[in-house]
């Protein structure tokens, strides 16, 4: 496995993937530091609702996000014609291995700036409520689970097809549908594994004054068995794709 | 003599296709082995087969001795190298880094790619990305990649595809000379007759999944004699000696066409023919080229 | 010359899975939005301008930007696999024609797409909604004005797709832009961006027009934008070495 992931991140010179895993925050980092709430503004809590904003921001990005770097990990073998000559080198284990903790990486470094850029604006703009560990960690863990969950369907997809278009639209109407979800009824949002980051987030809108305009946001409870379920499916997902790799003939 | 190769019974089927039927393949040790067939006639897919890369329907693959397995597949192929149908390479890495990956998946030294790299002549481009590399290029990439590790079996799947003819001529020289230099054995499969006459020692010829023939490839060539051309200088006293002896000769432009005789026959045939007084100025043995023996082979499906 | 090169490009089409991603985006976005639409009732109370807002919003700031980015990725696609860019450029027309005539086929590809929205819009509204009477011919406009300023982003996306080898990555920097030009709207910068071009063109926001007024400038801001990048492109197209 060792010499695998060697290879592995041979293949990935000069394929920029760090530029696409930073591209991904970046977008956040603008996003959520344009939209985010002034300190004494009309936001009471506004750490929280900087954090409330961060899922559904995620819901529309990383779905499209993850499609990018599932493909492209992927891929790189089908543009190189190297399936026929790899298999003859390694086992298909330990391909597959090299591949899945690669990406595996990607995505937790995306995850870990993903907070660390919600936790940084909020320290910049100096919000002065304070949130609990606990829930910074949830955040992270939940955010860190849904987008490996994501990661891996598209995997799966590219494996499957040999071609990048088709997850990558999987992606984008994922995405879609995802970010309408959060808009369905509560119920809705369970059965649209895209836009998981809004049923699982613990931050809340928890009143909105239309004539104060005061938002007023807080907190909720955790959702250990969504989370659960989360980490049920990507499992499901990683072993479907090292099936498809498995058996594929070449 | 070992065998390096050697299959039972072979057979792969998809849906109704039979592509591969009952393949029996026998390449010795130390040989350049030629594996020659028309277009989808089930070589690409034998030679899948042997590096495990497609499963077989029935039947079993002998590498190096021992049969192939799931558990030993991967340390028997670590002493091959393969090029199947188009040259593996990665566009957006230069050719040295190409090698370098492969390299490290075999086990074998860096100090080795530039052994290859002179061998295919493409040590100028190494630091060149593959995605500009001309097909002839890519091509002699794919081999030094399959040379790395100086393995004792080469499974090559048209080598000299894309490549001028200069290129065809060392592609040739290397690989009829690589036994006797490290002892490795070669199968090579080509459409090229001409240069597989001049590289192979044994040749097997498939067609629509069958094996046609196995062998040296001069016992091809004898089991498939050639015509005899006799020029006379009074052909009509040539041909009635013939006639008396049972030899049907043909007369056109100019000379006598005799059919595939055996050497006896041949002699006392020429020997009647001059004492007929008819004038023996020449005799030539037409031998039939690998093509047209290929090609006869093909068409009608039996080893004369 | 050009006539040529567009019909070989929109044979591309022909048969592609593109038309899925097509049809599916527009539906998904007509669905919810009448969902959501019939949902609020209570707030949103324009009638036909609330409904359009409610089927556009999304679609104008994200996913307008991206199915641009996949027909324009998709189109580039043929090229940069096997050798093809030898062949383009080697056949015996201009190479500016042949970027135009991919911008042409995806300028097709986004009216009928606009025209879709607009039709998905209008069933809903009478079928769904019950809204009374006709739509607002604004709306119509609208979608018009939203292929005016999409068009600059048309060919923004062909040029990244032709730079980038990678099929997803231009798709994703649509989404990126998408995301900057809702952000450049907003702070009234609407028409410095050309991603905020077809935002604002599609009025998807707010029921009042945000363009009143200010066509002048729209048009100028789009043509220039195109202008700009046809440029480039002809400039990288004949410049560059053909890289396989």
């Amino acid at each position: 496995m060792p010499r695998a992931l060697h290879a592995e991140l041979q293949k990935a010179h000069r394929r920029h993937d760090l530029a696409v895993c930073l591209l991904v925050p970046l977008v956040i980092l603008i996003w959520v530091g344009y939209s985010a709430p002034e300190a004494g503004s009309s936001a009471v809590h506004p750490f929280s609702a900087l954090f409330y904003m961060g899922p559904t921001i995620d819901a529309i990005l990383m779905p499209i996000g993850m499609a990018v770097l599932a493909t492209r990990l992927w891929d790189v073998e089908e543009k190189g014609d190297f399936p026929k000559l790899l298999y003859t080198l390694q086992s298909r284990r330990s391909l597959f291995a090299a591949k899945a903790v690669l990406g595996f990486g990607e995505v937790l470094l995306i995850a870990v700036l993903e907070t660390a850029i919600l936790l940084a604006l909020g320290w910049w703009k100096g919000y002065p409520d304070a949130l609990p560990a606990a829930h910074i960690l949830y955040h992270f863990v939940c955010t860190l689970a849904v987008c490996v969950m994501l990661f891996a369907s598209e995997l799966l997809l590219a494996v499957l097809l040999a071609n990048p278009l088709p997850a990558l639209c999987v992606g984008v109407t994922g995405a879609l549908v995802g970010l309408f979800s959060a808009f369905m009824p509560p119920i809705v949002s369970l059965f649209v594994p895209w836009g998981y980051f809004i049923p699982l987030s613990s931050f809340v809108l928890a009143s909105w004054d239309a004539d104060t305009r005061i938002a007023v946001y807080g907190m909720r409870a955790f959702r250990p068995l969504l989370l659960a379920w989360v980490v049920v499916l990507a499992a499901a997902f990683f072993a479907f794709a090292w099936r498809a790799v498995r058996e594929k003939e070449v | 003599m070992q065998t390096v190769i050697e299959t039972q019974e072979l057979c792969k089927v998809y849906g109704q296709r039979r592509a591969v039927d009952g393949v029996e393949l026998h390449v010795p040790e130390g040989c350049v082995y030629g594996f020659i067939g028309p277009n989808g006639a089930g070589k690409s897919t034998t030679m899948k087969m042997l590096l495990g890369l497609v499963h077989p329907t029935a039947g079993r693959v002998c590498l190096l001795g021992q049969p192939m397995t799931e558990r030993n597949r991967l340390a028997l192929l670590r002493q091959t190298g393969s090029l199947i149908e188009s040259p593996s390479g990665y566009p957006h890495l230069t050719g040295e880094e190409n090698l370098q990956v492969v390299a490290d998946l075999k086990g074998v030294p860096r100090k080795d790619i530039d052994r290859v790299l002179e061998i295919v002549d493409l040590a100028g481009d190494r630091r060149r990305k593959v995605g500009q590399y001309s097909l002839g290029m890519r091509q002699r990439l794919g081999i030094a990649m399959a040379l790395l590790g100086s393995p004792r079996l080469l499974i090559l799947d048209e080598p000299t595809n894309g490549l001028d003819p200069a290129g065809i001529q060392e592609m040739r020289d290397l690989l009829v000379h690589m036994p006797e230099r490290t002892g490795a054995t070669v199968l090579v499969s080509s459409h090229l007759l001409g240069e597989m006459e001049q590289m192979a020692e044994q040749v097997g010829i498939i067609d629509h999944g069958k094996m046609l023939f196995e062998g040296p490839l001069q016992a091809l060539q004898r089991h498939s004699r050639g015509s005899y051309r006799l020029r006379v200088l009074q052909p009509q006293k040539a041909v009635p000696a013939l006639q008396a002896r049972g030899v049907p000769a043909k007369f056109a432009k100019g000379a006598l066409t005799l059919p595939p005789l055996p050497d006896a026959a041949l002699a006392a045939a020429v020997q009647a023919v001059a004492d007929a007084g008819a004038g023996v100025v020449e005799l030539t043995a037409h031998t039939r080229s690998l093509e047209e023996i290929f090609l006869s082979l093909t068409q009608t499906r039996e080893v004369k | 010359m050009f006539l040529r090169c567009f019909r070989a490009e929109d044979r591309k089409l022909h048969a592609s899975p593109i038309w899925i991603l097509f049809f599916l985006l527009p539906v998904i976005s007509a669905v919810y939005g009448t969902f959501n639409y019939l949902q609020n009732l209570g707030i949103l109370q324009d009638q036909w301008y609330s409904l359009w807002t409610q089927h556009t919003l999304f679609y104008a700031l994200f996913f307008y930007p991206v199915l641009v980015g996949v027909y324009a990725a998709y189109l580039w696609r043929l090229e940069h696999r096997g050798h093809n860019w030898n062949l383009i450029m080697a056949a015996p027309v201009r190479p500016l024609a042949l970027f135009l005539a991919k911008y042409v086929v995806v300028l097709k590809l986004v009216l009928l797409t606009q025209l879709l929205v607009f039709g998905l819009y209008v069933l809903c509204g009478k079928a769904f909604a019950h809204l009374p009477g006709r739509p607002p011919v604004e709306t119509l406009l609208f979608l018009l004005r939203g292929l005016v300023g999409g068009q600059c982003v048309i060919a923004l996306q062909l040029v990244l797709s032709m730079l980038i080898r990678s099929f997803a990555v231009p798709v994703f920097i649509g989404l990126a832009g998408g995301v900057a030009g809702m952000l450049c709207a907003s702070k009234g910068a609407g028409l410095a961006f050309p991603y905020a071009l077809m935002q604002v063109g599609m009025n998807a926001n707010k029921s009042e027009d945000l363009l009143a007024g200010q066509y002048g400038g729209f048009l100028l801001a789009s043509a220039l934008w195109l202008a700009l990048f046809l440029v480039l492109a002809h400039l990288l197209l004949t410049r560059r070495d053909v890289r396989a």
